[in-house]
């Protein structure tokens, strides 16, 4: 076994009875990470910027569950590119793909991103109702706002306006959007291919997590949204103390029942029904676990969430 | 946050369209916002914000007023350039780059002729439309100084 300081082994042997192929996720912690990108939809196609660049179209792999979105096997500097600097493209890791691709946004729609740096999601949200509509961006720290906002110049949106409060005490009438997402700060375990020491956490770090921000952000969230509507709940975490728990908790209090999550071409396990002794609601299994071995990609989490008339 | 006045949108778009020969039925579908004294932000018709919040920015970056013409934001540049027929000036790969570093641009070849004297002009890369520059003439042509933002191309690959 690898040699790993403080908590890391601990922390993730939590796992070992939950994941089908434990091997397998553990090699796959220790490869990097797949660069992912996709391109602008007004963008020139990516063979006309590929021949333009230089680049190796073969090198970019489409992705199974959606249009335009490609993995990277280039050693190209696309970061660094004219096609980035355009807009044309904007990289992105495929998991944070997912919660958009499932909230669905349409044009026209009011659509709330409650927790929006780095703006990843906002920008996917926007391009998606064709820069129609209207995107409320939240963010409580200023500096990481105005990340958001050179995103949203880069990529020409017209569409989304920006806001800085903090999620929890987010003031405005309640029912008032078509979707919400709340993609919650969490303790990022899924992102240990980028960063390793993201595992070195003790339970005691992570307390405030579980036990009240995630589930009073997800409260929040829907109480913005208007009933029929749809929440999305995701963390970049494996901990079911900040997942299943937190939607556990949610659904026992509020108006709302899980929706299935569909992804044609990617595979990811049902959400857990219990944990450490502990039973969830059955229809935690609508959500979707995705494990890095899965679709050697990060690991997250996403509830899809549909409000009730009271 | 105030929606503009038609005086003073008409006053911009007018500009805009006689440099760049924009239709103003372009901005129909648009609501033009005053996030300062002299920025306007531009919103889509159907952007509606909650009565109740507090709004840091809405919407698209659109104009500046403080100078002594209008200037168009760089990210208005973009998702409307494509609409201009006046005062677009295609850049060749090395122009662009220089472009993008902050660098001046000498015009001294037929690409001139499409420039209607000193003012802003659209900058136009294999059909980008990256931002503007400031024309001016010179002894062979035009000069074009670069207005694209600072910082933004630094780390640009040759």
């Amino acid at each position: 076994m690898v040699k790993a300081p403080g908590n890391v082994w601990k922390n993730i042997l939590r796992y070992q009875e939950i994941i089908d192929d434990f091997d397998g996720f553990v090699d796959a912690l220790m490869r990097p990470l797949p660069r992912t990108f996709w391109l602008h939809p007004g963008s020139p196609s990516l063979s006309h910027l590929s021949k333009r660049e230089g680049w190796d179209i073969d090198a970019f792999i489409p992705l199974k569950w959606r249009d335009s979105a490609f993995r990277d096997h280039s050693r190209s500097d696309l970061g660094r590119s004219i096609p980035y600097l355009l807009g044309d493209i904007h990289i992105q890791e495929e998991v944070s793909m997912i919660p958009v691709y499932i909230l669905n946004p349409q044009p026209g729609d009011k659509i709330l991103d409650l927790c929006a740096a780095p703006g990843n999601k906002t920008v996917q949200i926007a391009l998606k109702m064709a820069n129609r509509g209207t995107v409320i961006a939240n963010d409580r720290d200023p500096k990481r706002l105005s990340g958001v906002r050179s995103l949203l110049s880069r990529l020409m949106i017209t569409n989304v306006s920006t806001v800085v409060q903090d999620g929890l005490r987010f003031s405005c009438e309640s029912n008032f959007f078509d979707g919400v997402l709340a993609d919650v700060p969490c303790s990022c375990e899924g992102t240990a291919r980028k960063s390793p020491k993201v595992f070195n956490h003790s339970l005691a770090d992570l307390v405030p997590l579980g036990a009240g921000l995630q589930i009073g952000l997800l409260r929040k969230a829907i109480d913005l949204c208007r009933p029929g509507g749809s929440i999305i709940y995701s963390t970049c975490t494996f901990r079911p103390e900040e997942n299943e728990m937190v939607v556990d908790h949610v659904l026992r209090n509020t108006p709302t029942r899980l929706i299935d999550i569909k992804l044609e071409g990617f595979d990811f396990s049902p959400g857990l029904t219990s944990w450490l002794g502990k039973e969830f609601r059955s229809e935690l299994h609508k959500s979707a676990r995705i494990w890095p071995h899965l679709n050697d990609t990060g690991g997250f989490f996403i509830a899809h969430l549909r409000k009730e008339s009271v | 946050m105030n929606e503009v006045c038609s005086e003073i949108r008409d006053g911009f778009l007018g500009v805009l369209c006689q440099r760049f020969g924009f239709e103003k039925s372009l901005f129909d579908s648009y609501r033009f916002l005053m996030l300062s004294k002299k920025r306007v932000q531009i919103v889509p018709s159907d952007h509606f914000a909650p009565n109740r919040l507090t709004i840091e920015t809405p919407g698209m970056n659109f104009i500046k007023l403080n100078g002594k013409v209008p200037k168009l934001s760089t990210s208005a540049t973009s998702f409307f350039g494509e609409n201009a027929t006046k005062n677009v000036i295609h850049l060749t790969r090395d122009e662009f780059i220089k472009y993008c570093r902050q660098e001046a641009i000498e015009i001294s070849d037929d690409r001139h002729t499409r420039i209607k004297g000193r003012g802003y002009v659209i900058v136009k890369y294999d059909g980008s439309f990256p931002g503007q520059g400031f024309a001016e003439k010179n002894e062979v042509g035009y000069v074009i100084r670069s207005r694209f933002p600072k910082g933004r191309g630094w780390h640009l690959r040759a």
